[in-house]
């Protein structure tokens, strides 16, 4: 292969992720093995990269989590890293309670296992004696990986879920990119005062404070495929022969791949600024994250309708890991925020300024 | 912003704002209130600036201090163009002191140094660049203008004949830099020389070509028996395509060409934004907002990309398909974004694009919105000129491909 895209985030972390990552990827068709790559990345301790060492965390910072990201998504090994490793720690750092402290302390600790799910479908009714109780639909779940608590941001509300006060699935999805979820039907389900970790505008902001951080590690999940689907693109031109030469050899083809690199050479770079400076000015600004995302969106899908394109037949068929890149492209770009949601926010913001 | 080559000593807030002053200053608000319309500007609006900026010490941003540069770094630099771009302030005429200049300081000897750097430094000298031909476009290395050797009683010369094209600024120049063919080798990139030429010199005609923006910027350079001493050769005999490629290398990175374009899209959402008044149509605003938004995403990805390409170029890793990138996703989106103002505008300009007067004449409108219409169709050049998107991404593409 002749082309490597540069890494966004390099070092120790990356280049270990990537191992671990580039071993998984070659199990992915055994049965388990999705699972067995999560325990593994439990083991590493990357749910609470983010978390602070005070807590029990690794005391990371968001470039590490960038570093971890970007391995992973080079390989589309489909772990929820941006639900279980940005958004549940932000989320429950930004909450700033006691409750949220010691789920903290239990994640840093592997006492809890947190995915967070969309609680954009739930209506809260707050109870007597600080409860709550829920109606509605939970969007969206992961049900292939275990999980002790589900973090649910619905309104005003921050609310920690026991996995078992879940009723079984109403509907089951295998979305773009092949991976599994579910919405489930909530009917009446009352939760005691412990599941309320925070409530209000601290609520609202701390569920804010994590869609960000999600907008920003999604974008920098996409950007990592990307430039991992550049590569398997240059790979198939320049082995796959027709008319008695190498594909790579038409210029109408190589000029589409430049199209590709020079993309991904401005995202990336974009988005190893906007790490930095968010770490040193210790906030990431929505409209910085939105931005970000918008045009991730954007570079995502044009990347992967052209990948599928330049494969030819090849690409349209599922298994081919090219056409794997390409289905999770299609699938992120929907994901924490698609263009229309990011579009509404940043015109929002443009309005309020 | 960082650069990882970075000295710790220089307070750059404070440079900062030293040249926010300075520009605010010393910048005559009749330029910068042509910059900020996006006028075209011509010879007098350039060397005004130049001079003030010599005046004050600061000519040649880009130079060694031992040639009368300034000799900041690149994050000064960086700033530098940052400030006077959104203070208006033109840019600094870049034949001069972006193109010939560095050739001359890399391959002139202390003679011609003496003879040209002065007149570039202080704005008095005017330059241009005789490369293209009509055979010769982005395959330049195939020019057929020639120069033979040629001696008499005042000493040794070249007898240059033959057609240079695209030559901006040629109708305002003093000097042309120009390559010529001195000898026919197997190789075609050999055999060329670099010669600048007096434009007063006998023997040179300019013919202005009409371009589709309606401004005169190029022109045709005719040369019939133009002689040219030996002293005006820059390098040796035959060496001309590394000076060529030298410049070429140079002009991909200049800060003043994305640092502006921040400015522009800012230019070109107040024109949607006074449309949308105007004509009582606020969806329009709405309309164009995604585009608006992702240029802004794009503008602020060229400056990364310009910092890490300078970055890599400092520490001597700066690979061609990075530098093409830039020029490449840079040519493209100014192009995208003076596409936001046609789009705007073009209801109300497309028609009436230039006025006439009674009797049939152009005249010169030089309002903000004319100046878009005028951009729009001017900045189709972005994507021929320096190098054409479609060789910018054979550059590229060599590399990735790795053949």
């Amino acid at each position: 292969m002749n082309f490597n895209a540069d890494t966004m985030f390099p070092g120790d972390l990356f280049d270990a992720a990537s191992r671990f990552a580039t071993d998984a990827s070659r199990r992915l068709d055994e049965p388990g093995a999705r699972q067995q790559a999560w325990r593994q990345a439990v083991a590493m301790g990357w749910p609470a990269l983010l978390v602070d060492e005070a807590r029990g965390g690794a005391g990371g910072t968001l470039a590490d989590l960038g570093a971890v990201i970007e391995a992973c998504a080079r390989q589309a090994i489909g772990l929820p890293l941006v639900r279980r490793c940005a958004i549940v720690p932000s989320m429950l750092m930004a909450a700033g309670s006691d409750a949220a402290s010691a789920a903290l302390r239990a994640l840093g600790a592997g006492d809890i296992d947190v995915d967070a799910a969309d609680g954009s479908g739930l209506k809260v009714v707050p109870q007597p004696g600080g409860g709550v109780r829920l109606e509605g639909v939970l969007q969206q779940l992961d049900l292939s990986l275990p999980f002790t608590h589900s973090l649910v941001a619905a309104g005003e509300w921050l609310l920690l879920l026991p996995a078992e006060a879940l009723p079984p699935p109403a509907a089951r999805f295998a979305a773009i990119d092949g991976s599994r979820c579910a919405d489930l039907k909530i009917d009446a389900l009352l939760l005691s005062p412990a599941a309320v970790l925070q409530s209000g505008p601290a609520a609202v902001a701390a569920g804010q404070a994590a869609a960000d951080l999600a907008a920003l590690a999604s974008a920098i999940e996409m950007a990592a495929t990307l430039g991992s689907e550049i590569e398997h693109c240059i790979e198939y031109l320049s082995t796959r022969v027709q008319f008695g030469v190498a594909l790579a050899t038409f210029q109408v083809l190589r000029h589409t791949v430049v199209d590709l690199y020079v993309q991904y050479e401005s995202a990336s770079v974009l988005l190893s600024r906007l790490v930095n400076d968010t770490a040193s000015s210790g906030r990431l600004a929505s409209r910085d994250a939105s931005l970000a995302k918008l045009y991730l969106n954007d570079l995502a899908r044009r990347g992967a309708e052209a990948a599928i394109q330049l494969h030819g037949g090849m690409g349209m068929t599922a298994e081919l890991p090219a056409a794997r890149l390409a289905r999770r492209l299609l699938c992120a770009e929907f994901e924490y925020g698609d263009r229309l949601h990011h579009l509404a926010r940043l015109q929002g913001a443009a309005a309020a300024h | 912003m960082t650069t990882s080559t970075l000295a710790a000593a220089i307070d750059y807030d404070a440079f900062r704002r030293e040249v926010d002053d300075f520009a605010r200053q010393h910048c005559p608000p009749d330029l910068r209130e042509r910059v900020r319309s996006n006028a075209k500007l011509g010879r007098t609006d350039y060397a005004t600036w130049q001079r003030i900026l010599h005046a004050r010490g600061w000519a040649a941003p880009g130079w060694p201090q031992a040639f009368g540069g300034t000799g900041w770094d690149m994050r000064q630099r960086y700033l530098f163009e940052e400030v006077t771009a959104e203070q208006d302030c033109p840019p600094q005429y870049h034949h001069g002191l972006g193109h010939i200049g560095p050739v001359m300081l890399h391959f002139g000897t202390p003679e011609q140094h003496r003879r040209f750097l002065p007149g570039i430094l202080d704005g008095s000298d005017w330059w241009c660049q005789g490369y293209s031909e009509p055979g010769a476009g982005s395959d330049l290395a195939s020019l057929k203008t020639r120069a033979v050797r040629a001696h008499d009683a005042a000493g040794d010369y070249y007898v240059v004949t033959g057609q240079k094209i695209w030559t901006s600024h040629a109708h305002e120049a003093d000097w042309m830099y120009t390559l010529v063919r001195t000898s026919q080798e197997a190789r075609k990139q050999e055999g060329i020389t670099l010669l600048l030429v007096p434009l007063s010199t006998p023997g040179i005609r300019i013919q202005p070509i009409r371009t589709i923006d309606a401004w005169h910027h190029v022109n045709e350079v005719f040369l019939d028996e133009v002689r040219v001493p030996v002293d005006n050769r820059l390098g040796d005999e035959g060496q001309g395509w590394r000076c060529a490629k030298f410049l070429l290398d140079r002009e991909r990175l200049a800060p003043g060409i994305v640092l502006r374009l921040g400015r522009l899209l800012q230019q070109v959402a107040e024109q949607v934004s006074a449309v949308a008044a105007r004509t009582g149509t606020p969806a329009l605003a709405a309309v164009f907002a995604e585009r608006l938004l992702l240029a802004e995403a794009e503008v602020r990805a060229a400056r990364e990309l310009l910092l890490s390409a300078i970055d890599d170029d400092m520490r001597g890793t700066l690979r061609a398909a990075k530098s093409s990138a830039l020029k490449l996703h840079c040519s493209e989106l100014a192009q995208r974004i003076i596409a936001i103002a046609f789009d705007a505008l073009g209801a109300r300009r497309a028609a009436r694009f230039v006025p006439l007067d009674a009797d049939g004449h152009e005249q010169v409108a030089e309002d903000a919105e004319s100046n878009m219409i005028h951009n729009y169709l001017f900045y189709r050049s972005r994507t021929i000129a320096g190098g054409t998107s479609e060789v910018q991404k054979n550059v590229i593409a060599r590399e990735l491909f790795g053949a």
